[in-house]
């Protein structure tokens, strides 16, 4: 089965794998334009990390399954610069998008004051317009638009008060 | 002093509670319910809810905060730093309670905690100030009499503020009217009081500030100096000691400034006095005393191989400096740097993150120190600051300290937030860094306004985990490999050096 994920810059990467012999699997792996295939297997370490070993060459793998993200860190020194990366399966994206239209209720990333509103009602505005500013702990967090849309309601006010996660604009996407 | 009440939370909470346990004296953490489970309510003797996610109804409740010390039987209380901790109120409260307050009394407090006020008894002690005036008089007249006993580049302040809201810079007497005007609203609406004042632009100054200690019976002493140029918006993100770019003469003239401010105030217990530095003029300005333990005290604790908090506690024992570090004194020595983790999205806007850490490894090397206030499982709630953990890292130089903090970065995983990991190990590996060509607006400037964004690519290794472990792939790649591999499994000598079978029953 064929998988796509794609990181916080929009670069896709597709995995897929097959059985092999002696337990091993066959991984296709398509990143940008290269595709590689590695006989691969995979074993859970009593701490939970994932041990991929290739070749006879074993690398340990930090792998957490969200709701919404997978994170997978490598920690192998061949890794040139080895960190956490943040993926979301592609599937999962398209069908968030359709049902309720995350993206048009913005809501507050944290619990804070609402120090700025730039728009109100029926104002377009276009991706990454500053919408409004939300402080919190000495620091203003700048809410920005996710994309052209219309604004239909302002559901905060400057000098509010707002829990995280409440809603603070509610857009119309618009059609680029 | 038998038991101490944390009047704080994450990990400075515990990093106090470390302290009683090291003196033998009992420890109570208070907690919110967005904290009922928190790693500081673990790691304390004893915990007890104050009220509500809220902090104004709870970390921040004098009267709740003291009645979880009635309850507990504490009879002595830490304020960490953050929320009450530098409310005089809270400091008499606590004192009219007959508890002991682990910090300077109210009287000390009061008289500096307006910066134009710390700026005068810092004049009256020989400290040295920039140039600086409060606005009284808002006639244009006025407000040109003062820029110009000032001078030009000059920062219009909030003389109530902090973190740099409403701070505005101006170049040139006809941009002063406005600047003043805009100030004068953002004050007004984000603080208690919309007076202003004009200090002296010092361009390209670092932050040095110097640690201090004061005893009940009036001695004081500095404790060295700390670095933290490295900031974003205002807020320190890497600090360390020694400053590199002090000459000894410098260095001991801003320690100097620091043990004299303390000295005048009558200083008790752990403060520190901060400064700009002026690269250019190697002149040093006081800018205002911290009147708590701060955030990044750990690097002096590296340097000086001296336990602050404990330090604190015996102070307020009734300890004398003298007794404690007697004819010796304090020496730095080697290099530390320490880097705030935070729970935060450096690729969009460094948006606060909140939610459950799926899985957190903190580094765990040689000289590496790692104070933590969260760990697998716990939930990072989005009512409060967003700061996981400080990672400390001891060298004998400057270099030393920083390669082991990119070691220490790469080791540590966190999953279930994004955290600014990427970006320190950026900035750590930056020529300016390790030219330590850096000030107060280096990293903003650096950055621009969008930040490091992710320069991280998952490598072939991620990639087949995540191929065959990965989401819908856990349990069929792990059934299928065992199915496929059939009763050979069992003895495969892979399988057994593991020692747990995926998706097996047997570990």
């Amino acid at each position: 089965m064929k998988r796509q994920f794609e990181d916080a810059r929009g670069n896709r990467f597709e995995v897929s794998s097959s059985p092999a012999a002696d337990g091993a699997h066959s991984v296709e792996i398509l990143r940008g334009e290269g595709a590689v295939r590695q006989d691969a297997r995979v074993r859970r370490a009593p701490g939970g990390e994932w041990l991929v070993e290739v070749g006879g060459i074993t690398r340990t793998v930090y792998l957490s399954v969200g709701q919404n993200d997978t994170w997978i860190s490598s920690l192998s020194a061949g890794d040139s610069l080895s960190h956490t990366v943040r993926l979301k399966p592609v599937e999962q994206r398209r069908a968030g998008r359709g049902d309720a239209n995350p993206t048009a209720h913005l809501r507050s990333p944290m619990t804070g004051r609402v120090v700025v509103v730039h728009v109100a009602a029926g104002d377009h505005v276009v991706k990454g317009q500053p919408l409004l500013v939300v402080e919190a702990m000495k620091m203003e967090h700048v809410i920005k638009a996710p994309r052209a849309a219309v604004v239909l309601r302002v559901a905060c006010a400057v000098g509010r008060q707002v829990e995280g996660g409440a809603e603070l604009v509610e857009l119309e996407p618009e059609q680029a | 002093m038998k038991k101490v009440l944390i009047a704080g939370r994450g990990e400075i909470a515990v990093r106090i509670a470390r302290a009683c346990r090291v003196l033998g004296i009992g420890s109570v953490a208070i907690y919110s319910d967005a904290d009922a489970g928190a790693r500081h309510v673990r790691k304390a003797d004893e915990a007890v809810r104050v009220g509500p996610a809220e902090s104004a109804l709870s970390y921040l409740d004098i009267a709740a905060v003291l009645a979880a010390a009635r309850l507990t039987g504490a009879d002595a209380v830490h304020p960490g730093y953050g929320f009450l901790s530098e409310n005089p109120d809270f400091a008499s409260a606590v004192a009219d309670a007959g508890l002991t307050w682990i910090g300077p009394p109210a009287a000390v407090i009061a008289p500096i905690r307006s910066k134009t006020a710390a700026k005068d008894v810092a004049r009256a002690a020989g400290v040295p100030t920039a140039p600086s005036a409060v606005l009284d008089d808002l006639s244009e007249a006025g407000l040109q009499a003062a820029a110009t006993h000032v001078g030009f580049p000059l920062l219009v302040k909030p003389e109530d503020g902090g973190g740099g809201k409403g701070m505005q810079r101006v170049d040139r007497m006809e941009d002063l009217v406005p600047a003043v005007q805009a100030a004068r609203r953002v004050a007004a609406s984000a603080f208690a009081s919309d007076r202003l004042l004009l200090e002296r632009c010092i361009e390209g100054a670092r932050h040095v500030e110097v640690q201090v200690l004061g005893d009940q019976h009036g001695d004081a002493v500095h404790v060295f100096e700390r670095d933290c140029s490295v900031q974003r918006r205002h807020q320190k993100v890497i600090e360390e000691s020694p400053c590199p770019v002090l000459t000894l003469a410098e260095r001991a003239a801003i320690c100097e400034s620091g043990r004299a401010f303390a000295r005048h105030v009558g200083y008790v217990g752990a403060g520190t006095v901060e400064f700009l530095f002026d690269p250019v003029s190697r002149a040093h300005y006081f800018l205002e005393m911290n009147t708590r333990l701060q955030v990044e005290h750990p690097v002096t604790e590296a340097v000086v191989g001296l336990d602050l908090v404990v330090t604190q506690l015996r102070i307020a024992q009734g300890a004398r400096l003298a007794e404690l570090f007697g004819p010796e004194g304090l020496q730095q020595r080697g290099h530390a740097i320490e880097v705030r983790v935070y729970a935060e999205d450096p690729a969009d806007g460094y948006v606060p993150q909140a939610g459950t850490l799926q899985r957190v490894v903190w580094p765990d090397a040689p000289m590496v120190r790692v104070d933590a206030g969260f760990e697998t499982g716990d939930v990072v709630p989005v009512h409060y600051d967003p700061m996981l953990a400080k990672i400390i890292a001891w060298g004998r130089d400057r270099e030393e300290a920083t390669l082991r903090m990119l070691a220490a970065l790469r080791e540590t995983v966190v999953h279930g937030v994004a955290t600014n990991i990427p970006m320190l190990i950026d900035v750590l590996q930056q020529p300016s860094f390790a030219r330590s060509e850096v000030n107060t607006g280096w990293l903003d400037a650096f950055y621009g306004t969008e930040g490091p964004g992710y320069g991280v690519a998952p490598s072939d290794a991620a990639l087949l985990a995540l191929a065959l472990a990965g989401p819908g792939q856990a349990a069929a790649g792990a059934a299928s490999a065992r199915h496929a591999a059939g009763p050979a499994a069992a003895r495969d000598p892979w399988d057994m050096l593991v020692g747990l079978r995926v998706g097996g029953g047997r570990s």
